[in-house]
């Protein structure tokens, strides 16, 4: 292979890397833990309806 | 004024002598050859290719490192939520979160359908933030571990992959570290009156104060500002940009400028 294309797969081999870190690893663990509270917010909510927060109290 | 040329000029400009080929390559010129669903991601790629292919030495500064860092922080954790949310669509429920998740996949879906992929600003991560900095689980903090997940070592490995491939140089102005390409003042009153004078935004104003104080005749952006601020500023180096800004410049700008 020539230095030429050689230093082109290099870039394109770096693109895909970034491509993948880009893309984000979260484990299973925070996957589920954010499903059980969805899920746990679904049952109190059927038993007290309440309003949700105001979208401006979450900035800043 | 600098002279503005597109990508596609840049053959005419591969054999020039070997100490005048040295060019500073602008963040969002980076941030388009990483992000794959950059509009100029592939044009940026094969630029910096024939850069390299031809012996150009690759300049950049802490500015620039520092803000495509930052990028890629909000970049990371846009994808990573839409992860997320993609496996969480299926449920039913009141939940903030949930709601909050939602929200995002719709604006997902939406940019993708203009062509612009999100990436989040910081309000917007901010109210991730809040949300999900819980006690939950066996998880102290979800936030703190999501991060911990996506971000750790992420950030470090993204501008060390670029550094490698493209044999990037620092340029430095400290004293008594000064790079021997650096032959004008940058200094903090030409860095506002860059911004003045267009509106440019003060992190490119620092970024073309830099190129103007340098011998190194090429810059490469894919930011329609640079150009526009570059075409009035008082340098004569030349600046590369992706062929649809250099069409716009052209027809739109060039005569009022």
């Amino acid at each position: 292979m020539s230095s030429k294309e050689s230093i082109k797969e290099e870039f394109q081999k770096a693109r895909e890397e970034l491509n993948k870190i880009q893309q984000g690893n979260s484990s299973k663990e925070v996957i589920d833990a954010i499903i059980e509270k969805i899920k746990e917010e679904e049952v109190s909510d059927e038993k007290v309806a309440k309003p949700v927060e105001s979208e401006e109290t979450h900035i800043n | 004024m600098a002279t503005i040329l597109p990508f596609s000029e840049i053959s005419n400009h591969l054999s020039v002598k070997p100490d005048q080929r040295k060019v500073l390559i602008d963040t969002c010129a980076l941030i388009a050859y990483s992000h794959g669903a950059s509009e100029f991601s592939d044009e940026t790629e094969e630029l910096f290719i024939k850069l390299r292919q031809n012996s150009f030495t690759a300049f950049t500064n802490v500015n620039i490192r520092s803000e495509f860092l930052d990028y890629q922080r909000r970049l990371i954790v846009t994808e990573a939520l839409t992860n997320i949310a993609s496996q969480v669509k299926g449920l039913n429920s009141f939940s903030a979160i949930q709601k909050r998740l939602k929200s995002h996949i719709a604006l997902v879906h939406k940019r993708a359908s203009e062509g612009k992929p999100l990436v989040l600003n910081d309000s917007e991560i901010k109210r991730f933030k809040k949300l999900l900095s819980i006690n939950y689980s066996g998880i102290p903090n979800i936030w703190l571990k999501f991060c911990d997940n996506n971000l750790k070592d992420s950030l470090q490995r993204t501008f060390d992959l670029l550094e490698k491939v493209m044999k990037l140089k620092y340029l430095s102005v400290r004293k008594g570290e000064k790079s021997p390409e650096v032959n004008g003042d940058v200094s903090w009153e030409r860095m506002i009156e860059l911004s003045e004078t267009s509106a440019l935004g003060v992190n490119d104003s620092m970024i073309l104060n830099m190129f103007e104080s340098t011998s190194i005749p090429y810059l490469v952006t894919t930011d329609f500002d640079v150009v526009y601020s570059g075409a009035i500023s008082n340098n004569t180096q030349i600046i590369f940009c992706p062929n649809r800004i250099y069409q716009d410049y052209k027809e739109n700008y060039f005569h009022l400028l």
